[in-house]
């Protein structure tokens, strides 16, 4: 009778309820959704892990002017919400994430300027897509600069990732298979769109 | 209490905790994403061709082991496009069988071509392949997460092929690698027949 009566209190604890945690802080709420926002937004993913692989294989000495451009770029593209009426700008963004992407599979060295250009391109883009046209005053600038931080962090996780993981040559095979996937589901989408 | 009405009593409890049933697949992002990455898995044709592919790139060693399985998820993005375009390509599904035994033969017979000629034998199947996944993307709940969600599955049975591809490195392996050659290209014969 013990044993089950444990039986019964293992069941039970392993059938926990959901617990709903919200934030203390007013306004914060905002935040986290705006630090979650590159996580739901497919493209946005896509492009930001493909250019931080592509800024590690480089190596991110080689490429540090680039890594301060994108977040310079992200940065002026949040605010550009603000200012400017959102545009959808999901199909040159795939069409970045497709780029990069083929840069990764075919691991190539670029000229820097080259990698400047694309970080400042899909840096704005994602940036200017990241819009939260229903909030204003604080919560709106909580809910960017959640996104800012959380698109800057996710590239130096690639980033340092690739950087980290591509010392061997199957290691570096493994990222160029990583952006060849980018690049086809870029191109796949991109048909699509044009498809349509 | 008797142990009978314990248990039944313990029953009724766990009962009352019973999780919700998930008719379908559900939409969205991950909607998309488990639709397009259980596509390659639940047909078996499918399955059969990708093992090989990755069978025959680590039968063939380096440089094949990485340049099948970066070829073809690109290659793949543009059957993917044809097929999401409507731009009829006759024999699809046959296309796929062939593949099986294709590859399957060149891993049992253990044919090494030069690597052009291997790619690009990998490539104009990888055109049916993607033809067939690129015909469903425009149902898919979320277009980018859908092929991503089959370009990663690609890859992953392409992987399952490679990790058992390298047991030809000892002359037992060898011989069960030419062995899963030669079961693969039974198995599309099956396909082709309408047997399996």
């Amino acid at each position: 009778m013990n044993s089950l009566r444990a039986t019964l209190g293992i069941g039970l604890v392993l059938l926990p309820g959901v617990a709903l945690a919200h934030s203390p802080i007013k306004g914060l709420d905002n935040f986290y959704a705006g630090l979650l926002h590159p996580l739901f937004v497919p493209a946005h993913l896509l492009s930001v892990l493909a250019l931080g692989i592509f800024f590690g294989q480089r190596g991110p000495k080689a490429v540090q002017t680039a890594i301060i451009a994108f977040l310079v770029a992200t940065l002026l593209g949040l605010a550009a919400t603000g200012i400017v009426k959102p545009v959808d700008v999901e199909l040159p963004l795939l069409l970045g994430a497709a780029v990069t992407g083929a840069l990764v599979a075919l691991d190539r060295q670029l000229p820097l300027p080259v990698c400047v250009l694309l970080a400042v391109a899909l840096g704005l883009m994602i940036g200017f897509d990241s819009a939260q046209p229903q909030l204003s005053g604080r919560s709106w600038l909580a809910a960017l600069l959640g996104t800012g931080i959380a698109v800057y962090l996710l590239l130096l996780y690639a980033m340092v990732f690739a950087d980290w993981f591509g010392k061997r040559s199957w290691q570096r095979i493994g990222l160029r298979v990583l952006g060849s996937w980018a690049a086809a589901s870029s191109l796949l989408v991109l048909s699509l769109a044009f498809a349509a | 209490m008797t142990t009978r009405t314990a248990t039944l009593l313990m029953v009724l409890t766990l009962l009352v905790f019973s999780a919700v049933a998930g008719a379908h697949e559900g939409g969205g992002i991950a909607g998309g994403f488990y639709s397009g990455f259980v596509h390659p898995i639940l047909g078996w044709d499918h399955v059969a061709a990708m093992v090989a592919v990755g069978l025959w790139g680590a039968f063939l060693g380096n440089p094949a082991i990485w340049v099948l399985p970066i070829v073809f998820p690109m290659v793949m993005a543009i059957g993917g496009a044809l097929g999401v375009a409507g731009i009829p390509l006759p024999a699809v599904e046959t296309g796929i069988a062939t593949s099986a035994v294709v590859l399957g033969l060149m891993v049992a017979l253990a044919a090494r071509p030069p690597l052009w000629v291997a790619a690009l034998i990998v490539a104009v199947f990888a055109i049916f392949h993607g033809y067939a996944h690129g015909a469903e993307l425009p149902e898919a709940a979320n277009p980018l997460a859908y092929s991503l969600g089959f370009v990663i599955a690609t890859g992953l049975l392409h992987l399952s092929g490679i990790a058992f591809g390298l047991l030809a490195r000892w002359p037992a392996g060898r011989l069960a690698v030419r062995t899963g050659g030669g079961l693969i290209a039974l198995a599309g014969v099956g396909f082709l027949t309408g047997v399996v």
